[in-house]
């Protein structure tokens, strides 16, 4: 989890990533930004995050990508 | 048709609300099927066909993808075969899966762009000419409806939620009548819920949704329909070369018409369905105080960015051949340009679909353009514009920066607005060449003139007050603050104060034009 926050940093860097539990919601990442987050974790982490799963229970804390990012290991 | 603000429309709705109220809690939903039934019978008998073909095609469409998921989950389950063979057997039905969603998806489009390109096309192709129309007309809110059904077909496909076993009440999802005339894009997990709960009526909230439309009707009397005027006569007479000036005063009336119209009527349609307990999705956000013109395509028409983002951005921007650009794109110009490229032009194939959306015309597809182009190549040159900020040592957080965004934003929307409002790309091209060139500004009491040449007495100055009510209540509300809570809590003598002045306005903006006009969202 350490490392998606790292990758998340290199994306967006002023945002309390640790903390935070509605990044969608509030509107600290756009659009842009995810694309960004699903080509870095493809990288990083392999797996390919479908059109599907881009919904805001899945992207609004760390902790849910990276139980999205764990799920799609599998 | 039933025009929303006639008599013909309050007597309709009265009627369904007093029946809605009194009828058994669980038949509510009976009730506004009948009552959009009746509605858009009113618009025309055949239309009914179409929106029968939508609602059936989408409805049976979504259930045969619900069922192949299902056995999906039945195979994985299943023991008694091995890994290779439900590998196969998974294989096929995920093929059927998207055949099932590719053929709605393309009996519903190709309705829609039949009915919406074929007669300019074939013009465009010299097969017909003016004369010799072939009178296709768009039934009432079809792209719209179009859009919804297919958002809900798609969440089915992408397996976001279950699908709607209920035909009927599928069909209230898809006909409900606020929606009908110009919006929003609804989603089926927020609307098609809602249909299902029991609704009381309360005061307080029925008093707030008539707030809601008295403002939408300000807006479209005292602004819209004031201004229309004015700007027609600036764009729709050709023969007269006006000065930059005059062109740079319509472009920002313009401004103003536009969000009067839109908002005002979905303010309007968002009011009729809180009188029923039922929240629409929102269409605006004050997009004028937005800071890029990325933002203000999130708070401007925000149901269809919405819609565009889930439907067309993201599956677009993830297929294999845009992953692999991505990839490539990573490799060869660096980790910046690799990861938003491939958004860049993700947002562009968006734009584009937006600009045709609004009409098969040249103008709206370098709007389209314009709009796409502009937010990418914001997002391409950020680290160049860090690094002019960092060099010019300016505070990012300084109130008077936030403003200086609004204001450029501002100026970067209106020159869109060019091509959106002049309907032809090379005199939008000269206008925009006039209003920097040929700024003319002593020139502007003159043309003015003729401009409002025809519109009454104390027109102008009904929509300035009608402007400044709206800048007010945007002010209020970027704040957080609920314009609406804070009038329903205040004395009785300024509620009513506000109540007789919105309503005096109103009506008095109604006998300073002649024609009131139909909604510019209407019919698309």
């Amino acid at each position: 989890m350490e490392r998606l926050i790292e990758l998340l940093m290199e994306i967006k860097e002023d945002i309390d990533y640790e903390n935070e539990t509605a990044l969608i919601d509030d509107e600290l990442l756009d659009s842009f930004d995810i694309l960004q987050i699903i080509s870095a974790i493809d990288d990083e982490f392999d797996v390919a995050i479908p059109a599907a799963m881009i919904i805001p229970q899945n992207f609004n804390s760390v902790e849910a990508l990276w139980n999205m990012v764990q799920e799609l290991m599998e | 048709m039933i025009n929303f603000y006639s008599i013909q429309f309050v007597t309709f709705l009265v009627i369904a609300l007093a029946c809605y109220y009194t009828i058994s809690k669980k038949k509510q939903w009976i009730c506004l099927l009948v009552a959009s039934a009746v509605f858009y019978y009113y618009t025309g008998v055949t239309n009914f066909a179409f929106l029968l073909v939508t609602g059936f095609t989408t409805w049976i469409g979504a259930k045969q993808l619900s069922l192949e998921s299902q056995r999906i989950a039945e195979l994985r389950n299943d023991k008694t075969i091995d890994k290779e063979e439900k590998k196969v057997k998974k294989e096929v039905i995920l093929k059927k899966r998207r055949t099932i969603m590719w053929g709605v998806l393309l009996v519903n489009f190709g309705v829609l762009a039949c009915l919406k390109y074929l007669e300019p096309i074939l013009k465009g192709l010299g097969v017909i000419d003016d004369k010799n129309v072939l009178g296709l007309l768009l039934p009432l809110g079809i792209s719209f409806y179009t859009f919804q059904s297919v958002g809900y077909l798609l969440d089915i496909y992408f397996e976001k939620y279950e699908a709607e076993h209920n035909f009927a009440k599928y069909m209230l999802f898809v006909s409900y009548f606020p929606q009908m005339i110009q919006g929003p894009i609804n989603r089926y997990d927020a609307l098609g819920t809602q249909f299902k709960e029991q609704h009381v009526w309360k005061d307080e909230a029925a008093t707030k949704a008539l707030y809601r439309i008295g403002y939408g009707l300000m807006k479209k009397y005292a602004i819209a329909n004031i201004l229309a005027v004015a700007i027609a006569k600036t764009f729709d007479t050709p023969a007269t070369d006006f000065s930059g000036v005059i062109v740079v005063f319509a472009i920002l009336l313009y401004s103003a018409q536009q969000y009067a119209d839109f908002s005002g009527g979905i303010d309007m349609v968002l009011g009729v369905s809180e009188l029923f307990g039922i929240k629409m999705a929102e269409n605006f956000r004050q997009p004028y105080f937005s800071t890029s013109l990325a933002d203000f395509w999130r708070r401007w028409h925000i149901s269809l960015g919405k819609w565009m983002r889930d439907y067309v951005f993201y599956p677009f921007a993830l297929t294999k051949p845009m992953k692999k650009f991505g990839k490539w794109a990573n490799q060869k110009l660096g980790k910046h340009l690799g990861r938003v490229l491939p958004a860049a032009i993700g947002n562009l194939v968006v734009f584009f679909i937006v600009g045709i959306w609004h009409g098969a015309e040249w103008h709206y597809v370098v709007w389209g353009l314009y709009n796409g182009m502009v937010i990418a190549l914001s997002d391409i040159l950020t680290p160049v514009y860090e690094k002019m900020i960092k060099l010019c040592h300016i505070n990012k957080n300084a109130a008077w920066y936030h403003v200086f965004q609004i204001i450029r934003t501002f100026i970067v929307v209106n020159i869109g607005w060019y091509f959106d409002r002049i309907t032809n790309v090379v005199v939008a091209c000269y206008s925009l060449k006039k209003s920097i060139f040929k700024f003319n500004p002593g020139a502007f009491s003159q043309e003015y003139a003729i401009i409002f040449d025809g519109v009454k007495e104390y027109a102008g100055l009904m929509a300035i007050i009608g402007c400044l009510i709206v800048l007010f209540v945007s002010i209020l509300e970027e704040n957080k603050i609920s314009v609406r809570d804070r009038l329903y809590k205040s004395p009785l003598l300024i509620r009513w104060g506000v109540y007789t002045f919105v309503i005096v306005l109103i009506l008095f903006s109604c006998t300073r034009v002649g024609e009131t006009g139909g909604f510019m969202y209407a019919n698309f």
